[in-house]
């Protein structure tokens, strides 16, 4: 699972441009896949085939990350941007920064800027170009560009990273695509594109399988220091109840609930206030389907080192497995 | 207008918080079944039923009232048998502080939300803002007990009587939207075995409160040709702005023009009305409808969408207030719009 | 009778300060068999003499209130709502959004309220004053609305008594029905001394009743039942709580009106000790009760107040244990049988 992590965190996949991940996970599932489609959007599709054939199961998590797009580059070469997912201003500034073309620089904010007008309009780009002709050599608008933190080991069984949200999600969906056994019912495991604008891919992944019942993996706020969420780090994997964007079916809440008691599988509870995920797409999907979510507790979410443990990520994986392989 | 009244208390009466609503269901079945000749739930626990037309090729008319209510989710059990909650839908909090709500946990229990002692507050805190995160509510039960019976995700949503203010003027909660299944039930009632030379389907649709999701799915299903969406409305309270003053209590069901409506559907009713003597108020919608209306609208291919509301104050509290002169208007209206649909195939 | 059947009888009589009359006559009709003397004065005080086997040489009086909070119309409004005043003290924001009972005719009004969808940001969760709220009668102009409720009248939260939780009960008015429940079972049983009850009226604003008989009847000695606040709600800090559902009888030493009798508090400490029932005392200075009025009227008595902890006083729903109720019951009953 760790060598899944290390490969899946280390590619560029900001919203719109998710096609270096998806080639990493296509040949890494490509061994055990019934078949492999990439849609329109860009959502890699891969098949199981289940024991029974007459139902589907799509298993979504997202491939892509939080990021920034040029919007301007001034005449001193500092390059103005725009969001692409919802930034967390405060943790992102002062990083550096890296574009799909390799060109690297720091994110910083406007000087004066006071603490509680920190936002994204106040960031700006510095790729070390002396005016604007030189920074347009490299840069143009348009260009996208993510923070760089990658994994790094914190104690224990704890790791810090940009972008688990939602790599850990694909790893899971991975790890539990490699190592199931036979599914029971025709199961769907999909990547999907551009969560972080507003769940655009999962829906017409969702439309083309048009399931029976949809799994999303996603990352859900846990245990910070003054906070307040539900889900604790460490405790194991999080059975979504509701987020912002879904009121899970409860008939997968209830499903996911036993299937954790009966293989011991550490579980918990997340009822999440804010957020959405891929869950939504699919419970509207045609005439409906029954969806829920299995949540990787994760620290920081959005920023550049949102903070996981590995005991959870496995948790998340068996109970995955267990649904994939017990069905309903 | 008793009638409807009795229907509305029944349907009240079942539970169905936004992402609970699977507990009204086999007693939505168990009590309405027998109104239509084929009936189904969907795995956005939506309810829906179908009253088949003989005639051949018959159109289908979809009637569509959402199910959930809006309440609370449990986020914590606390020590002393108490629980903190979020939001499903928003209510007002100022309303909170010592009302009355069921858990609807593996057993259904009553619980109070627990008001603030005026020995432990700050001088000058009854005036300032309440957050629904600083509230708890009250079970009487002791933490270990409580866990047996309720777990973080537990619904929760609000107890209170559906009770008569006066002859025509009842309050209680969730009128938001039992009172429009209510109407609907009422006009399938008044057409009793009469076929229209229509198929008449009924959905009762789940998740309205968030994101409308029954409606899409069921309507998907269902493949209606015409949709009739029923909600409520906000009527005129003092403070509200002036410009509120176009739905008032007690003139009739509300007409709404809107983008996410269809402008000859309405246009129809609005003539239907003016011929049939069915009071109605007019209501320019020009954004959002925060109905259904959309999501039926834009389902498969398009499906053209008549929005019908009721007039209701003190939406998302335990005290909604409705006219029963409005609602059968509402019905009345529904009804005339089935029957011209059935006789010119169409609007 | 059983002792909860009629409290949740007395709690479902509304009976506002000023009122009482429902109430009053209730009780009457549940002591007139007992033997005792009663005589309703002039202003709606029930007093009642109670033969015990022995003759007290002091004149020992206990106490509860027949009324309880409520509200009172106002101003009938041209748009058919009515403006209201609260009767007793009541935090505005358990009033916001409640639905009451009129006591002249039952007809159900719900205090108005803006809903959520048309607040403005600004007035989210910010409860204003009562006298910004009204009661709406479901009548859209003032003359219908006269038909239903005029000027003066009063009104109380809905009656809603109900088994709570875990041996606990749910009610409105327990404040101070409980007490008077407790008094009409003392006075159907033998007790050993002579013994004076009083039901007194308008205690919620201001202990009126309790002056007026104190004048008549000059006690010696007054015991008050009644309900206390007690704070053991959600994330309340542990000395801060004034007292706890299901620690038992709680006796005051000191509140906002009064500093009790150090005796009898001491003497209600013992007997609770030698009798097992269980006892708190109120861990901070606050709230009152009759027991300022008969301590310092007429001639001045000797008081000590019982209560039962009480969560969510003053509100439509208080909460209380039945196991408290009856430590009070049993502690009062334990103290009135002494010779003091």
């Amino acid at each position: 699972m760790l060598t899944l992590t290390k490969k899946f965190t280390s590619a560029f996949s900001v919203s719109g441009m998710e096609k270096p991940l998806a080639e990493i996970i296509k040949n890494e599932l490509a061994p055990v896949a019934d078949a492999i489609e990439t849609d329109p959007m860009g959502n890699l599709l891969v098949l199981k085939k289940g024991k029974d054939s007459s139902r589907k199961v799509m298993i979504a998590a997202h491939m892509d990350e939080i990021g920034f797009v040029v919007t301007s580059i001034d005449g001193d070469g500092y390059i103005h941007v725009s969001n692409i997912g919802g930034i967390h201003a405060v943790a992102s500034s002062y990083q550096k920064v890296k574009f799909a073309n390799g060109v690297t620089g720091v994110i910083v904010l406007e000087n004066g800027t006071k603490a509680a007008d920190i936002s994204v309009k106040k960031m700006v780009i510095d790729i070390g170009a002396k005016d604007k002709k030189a920074a347009e050599k490299r840069v143009k608008i348009g260009d996208v560009c993510a923070v760089v933190p990658m994994l790094q080991k914190l104690g224990g069984s704890r790791y810090a990273a940009k972008a688990f949200d939602d790599r850990i999600g694909c790893v899971v969906a991975a790890y539990a695509a490699l190592h199931c056994d036979t599914p029971a019912y025709d199961t769907w495991f999909v990547f999907t594109v551009q969560e972080e604008v507003g769940c655009r891919g999962s829906r017409p992944a969702a439309f083309r399988i048009m399931p029976d019942y949809g799994i999303a993996l996603d990352v859900t706020s846990a245990g910070e220091c003054g906070g307040s969420a539900v889900t604790k780090l460490g405790e194991g994997a999080a059975i979504k109840i509701k987020d912002s964007s879904v009121l899970c079916s409860p008939m997968i809440i209830d499903r996911l609930t036993e299937l954790a008691k009966e293989g011991d599988i550490p579980y918990q509870y997340e009822v999440l206030t804010a957020g959405g995920t891929d869950t939504s797409s699919m419970q509207m999907v045609g005439a409906g389907c029954a969806a829920g979510c299995i949540s990787i507790p994760t620290r920081y979410i959005h920023s550049p080192v949102e903070t996981i443990d590995m005991k959870d990520l496995d948790a998340c994986a068996k109970l995955l497995t267990a649904f994939i392989e017990k069905g309903v | 207008m008793d009638r409807i009244y009795d229907l509305a208390k029944t349907l009240i009466s079942l539970p169905g918080v936004s992402g609970d609503e699977d507990r009204a269901l086999p007693d939505l079945e168990k009590l309405f079944g027998h109104y239509f000749d084929e009936t189904g739930i969907t795995p956005v626990a939506s309810f829906y039923g179908i009253r088949k037309s003989k005639k051949e090729g018959a159109k289908t008319v979809l009637l569509d009232a959402h199910l959930d209510t809006i309440g609370f989710i449990v986020t914590q059990i606390c020590e002393g048998g108490f629980l903190k909650v979020a939001g499903i839908g928003r209510t007002s909090e100022k309303n909170l502080s010592a009302s009355e709500v069921w858990i609807y946990g593996k057993k259904i229990i009553p619980g109070v939300f627990a008001s603030k002692p005026p020995h432990l507050q700050e001088p000058g805190e009854s005036e300032k803002k309440m957050e629904l995160s600083s509230f708890s509510i009250d079970t009487g039960l002791s933490k270990e007990a409580l866990e047996e019976i309720v777990r973080v995700g537990t619904y929760v949503g609000f107890k209170s009587e559906t009770e008569r203010l006066n002859e025509h003027v009842a309050v209680s909660p969730s009128f938001d939207d039992r009172i429009c299944a209510a109407a609907h039930l009422r006009v399938l009632e008044l057409l009793g075995d009469e076929d229209l030379g229509i198929n008449i389907a009924v959905q009762f649709s789940a998740r309205e409160e968030q994101g409308y999701k029954g409606a899409m799915t069921t309507a998907y299903r269902l493949n209606p040709d015409l949709a009739i969406v029923m909600d409520v409305g906000h009527a005129y309270v003092p403070g509200a702005p002036e410009k509120r003053k176009c739905v008032q209590m007690g003139k009739g069901c509300i007409l709404s023009y809107a983008p996410q409506t269809t402008r000859r559907f309405t246009a129809l009713a609005e003539r239907l009305a003016e011929e049939k003597d069915i009071p109605i108020q007019l209501l320019a919608e020009p954004g959002r409808t925060g109905t259904n209306s959309n999501a039926v609208q834009t389902v498969r291919g398009g499906v053209p969408v008549c929005l019908i509301s009721v007039p209701l104050k003190n939406m998302h509290t335990a005290n909604e207030i409705v006219d029963l002169r409005d609602v059968m208007a509402a019905s009345r209206l529904v009804e005339a719009l089935l029957r011209k649909i059935g006789e010119q195939e169409g609007i | 009778m059983e002792f909860f059947e009629r409290l949740k009888e007395y709690c479902d009589i509304l009976g506002p300060s000023g009122m009482e009359d429902l109430v009053r006559e209730r009780i009457i009709e549940d002591i007139k068999d007992s033997g005792a003397e009663y005589e309703v004065d002039a202003v709606g005080n029930l007093v009642v003499f109670k033969k015990g086997r022995q003759r007290r040489d002091k004149k020992l009086l206990v106490a509860a209130h027949m009324d309880e909070v409520g509200f009172m119309v106002t101003y009938v409004g041209e748009d058919g709502y009515l403006w209201f005043d609260t009767v007793g003290g009541i935090d505005r924001r358990v009033v916001s959004g409640r639905r009451l009972k009129f006591c002249k005719n039952g007809i159900i009004g719900v205090v108005a309220s803006k809903s959520i969808h048309i607040q403005k940001p600004s007035e989210f969760g910010i409860c204003e004053p009562v006298s910004e709220m009204n009661i709406d009668i479901g009548c859209y102009d003032r003359e219908s609305a006269c038909k239903l409720a005029k000027v003066g009248d009063c009104a109380t939260f809905c009656p809603n008594y109900e088994d709570f939780g875990d041996g606990l009960i749910k009610s409105k008015a327990l404040d101070d029905r409980f007490g008077c429940a407790l008094m009409v079972d003392m006075i159907n049983s033998d007790l050993e001394y002579d013994t004076y009850f009083a039901f007194n009226t308008c205690e919620e604003i201001g202990c009126d009743g309790a002056s007026e008989v104190c004048y008549r009847i000059r006690p010696d000695i007054a015991v008050i039942l009644e309900s206390t606040t007690a704070g053991d709600v959600c994330g309340a800090p542990e000395g801060r709580r004034a007292c706890e559902v299901r620690k038992g009888a709680v006796i005051s030493h000191m509140d906002g009106g009064t500093i009790y009798d150090k005796e009898l508090v001491a003497l209600a400490l013992e007997v609770g000790k030698e009798q097992d029932i269980p006892c708190q005392l109120k861990n901070i200075v606050a709230g009152g009760n009759e027991a300022s009025a008969f301590q310092k009227g007429a001639m001045g008595a000797r008081v000590l107040a019982i209560s039962a902890p009480t969560r969510y006083i003053h509100s439509a729903c208080s909460v209380a244990a039945k196991e408290d109720l009856i430590s009070v019951g049993k502690l009062a009953r334990a103290i009135i049988e002494r010779k003091i």
